[in-house]
């Protein structure tokens, strides 16, 4: 793997650019995506809808969301979206990790270390999406990586490979937006809501979505952050925290140099310094 | 007869016991159930600390494997937890109990409670605490500097407890609410951290306040230093056994102070 990676002529930003206008909900690429990566499947019971998935987990790094929207003429359209990690630039994941088990690859994208991954659940909590999961049994977060070996190896990642309608494509960055932008520019007449999601959300995400409508009738946040808490915690808690911790340590080392040797003299001014009062104190103490 | 207000201005019980001391007397300072809670706090708290910092950064693997891998010390660090807020409870309760619950609001009282003693106290504190020569007003049973470790204590356990509960079992509570409760349990265990180093400073370094550590260890602390450094308390003390020596004078009975 390594000695592919270093003959590389030279890494561009890669991403995948999902084209919500063309994807069926066939489910392909969630069955690709178990098969190259040795999931087990995940049986669900029947809830009343198309939508037997309803979140990730340990075993299920993307599903295809089926989401049903009336339309103003009075019409139900459906809404597919196949979601993942969304490889972001600016990753909640990446900044809370204590082990650094998640990095951003050279390819741009979010990478998790299964033997540095400890489960401790931080980017569980954090991440923006909510798309992260614990395994609890083996002690590990699992997540997308992007299908790290066979993009490092120059294939195409699984779920791309797969799709049968060219809803899924994979390339470089710069190329995916692209096309993204020609599709936005053909689709905007019939869909006037169409967007493209992930160019700059978040510094730009790994994952670009072509969109027909507004993003939260696809499940995604309309503006998506890095939640305030882990900017706090890792900005301003843990570098304050750690200047205080040595200036103690450098406070208690000066006082312990400075204050050697001062014991008598320091102890007589005290001395002499309540003494008095508590004698005074003392007699009054005694007549009453 | 004041007897009443003598005995409740400073504090539990302060009482002039014989001594084995060489010049002669010592003041009970925390009974037994006091020191037991403290050394429980601190055999619990540096499991907690140590352990802690395992998980708190790729430096902490290196002790990680000292407590038998990540797994182990992971589930060790809740042990002591446990062990930290059970021990809590019951010894406060105990303590409480035994003394019918008549002193919690008084104790709590004069720990919290910041009169221009204990503010001018920790104006001169940076000086003494460097060994120079500083003047001091006279302080309680509880100085100023005292006073803020404790309520740092208090509060600051109270804030690892509550959101260390949180993100054991971060599902049963909203997401805001987990995710708010990393960064108050990580600047909880700075402070707490940063406290406890001092605090073993002054205990077992520092030339002068060293000398109190007994009070912790078997419970009294020499008249002398009392004096000197607890002014106020010393003769609320003195002032209170004296009383006590009369009553018992009076009422005929014969005296072991």
């Amino acid at each position: 793997m390594a000695a592919v990676k270093s003959t590389a002529v030279a890494t561009k930003p890669k991403a995948i650019y999902v084209d919500t206008s063309k994807c069926t909900g066939c489910r392909g690429c969630e069955v690709a995506c178990k098969q190259w990566n040795s999931l087990p499947a995940d049986p669900q019971p029947f809830a009343g809808s198309y939508q037997t998935k309803r979140d990730f987990a340990p075993n299920t790094y993307t599903f295809v969301r089926m989401n049903e929207v009336a339309t103003s003429d009075g019409e139900v359209r459906w809404l597919f979206r196949k979601s993942q990690c969304m490889h972001c630039t600016d990753a909640a994941c990446v900044e809370v990790c204590p082990k650094n088990a998640i990095h951003h690859t050279d390819y741009g994208t979010v990478y998790r270390d299964a033997d540095k991954c400890i489960g401790c659940g931080y980017c569980v909590n954090n991440c923006t999406f909510g798309i992260t999961k614990l395994d609890e049994v083996a002690h590990k977060a699992t997540k997308c990586n992007f299908c790290l070996d066979r993009v490092e190896a120059g294939l195409e990642p699984a779920c791309a490979k797969t799709c049968s309608t060219g809803a899924i494509q994979f390339g470089d960055r710069e190329q995916m937006l692209k096309l993204a932008h020609q599709r936005l520019a053909a689709l905007k007449p019939g869909f006037p809501e169409a967007r493209i999601y992930g160019e700059q959300e978040l510094g730009g995400t790994g994952f670009i979505y072509l969109l027909t409508d507004r993003p939260e009738k696809f499940g995604l946040p309309e503006n998506p952050v890095v939640p305030w808490t882990v900017k706090i915690w890792q900005h301003v808690v843990r570098p304050a925290g750690e200047v205080m911790l040595g200036g103690t340590v450098l406070a208690l080392l000066a006082a312990a140099l400075l204050g050697a040797g001062k014991t008598g003299k320091v102890d007589k001014a005290a001395r002499t310094g309540s003494g008095t009062g508590s004698n005074e104190g003392g007699a009054t103490d005694a007549k009453s | 007869m004041p007897k009443a207000k003598a005995a409740t201005v400073y504090e539990t019980r302060p009482r002039v016991v014989d001594s084995m001391a060489p010049n002669g007397m010592e003041i009970i300072r925390f009974d037994g159930w006091a020191r037991a809670a403290h050394w429980a706090h601190v055999l619990s708290f540096f499991a907690l600390l140590v352990t802690g910092l395992a998980i708190f950064g790729p430096q902490g693997d290196t002790i990680a494997r000292v407590f038998g891998g990540i797994q182990a010390t992971r589930l060790i660090h809740r042990a002591a937890a446990v062990t930290f807020m059970a021990l809590s409870i019951v010894l406060l309760l105990i303590s409480a109990a035994n003394n019918r619950f008549r002193n919690i609001f008084q104790g709590l009282k004069n720990l919290l409670a910041f009169d221009k003693d204990d503010l001018a106290f920790l104006n001169e504190f940076p000086k003494k605490f460097f060994g120079l020569e500083a003047r001091v007003p006279e302080q309680g049973k509880f100085n100023g500097g005292q006073k803020i470790n404790s309520i740092l204590v208090v509060f600051g356990s109270i804030v690892l407890a509550a959101t260390g509960l949180v993100l054991w079992n971060p599902k049963a509570f909203p997401i805001y609410l987990v995710r708010l409760a990393y960064p108050l349990h990580d600047g909880a265990m700075f402070i707490m951290f940063a406290l406890v180093l001092g605090h073993m400073y002054l205990s077992l370094v520092h030339p002068i306040t060293r000398k109190a550590l007994g009070a912790m260890w078997h419970g009294r602390m020499s008249g002398e230093y009392a004096e000197h450094y607890h002014a106020k308390w010393y003769r609320a003390a003195v002032e209170k056994t004296a009383l006590e020596k009369t009553d018992t004078a009076k009422s005929g009975k014969t005296t072991s102070v």
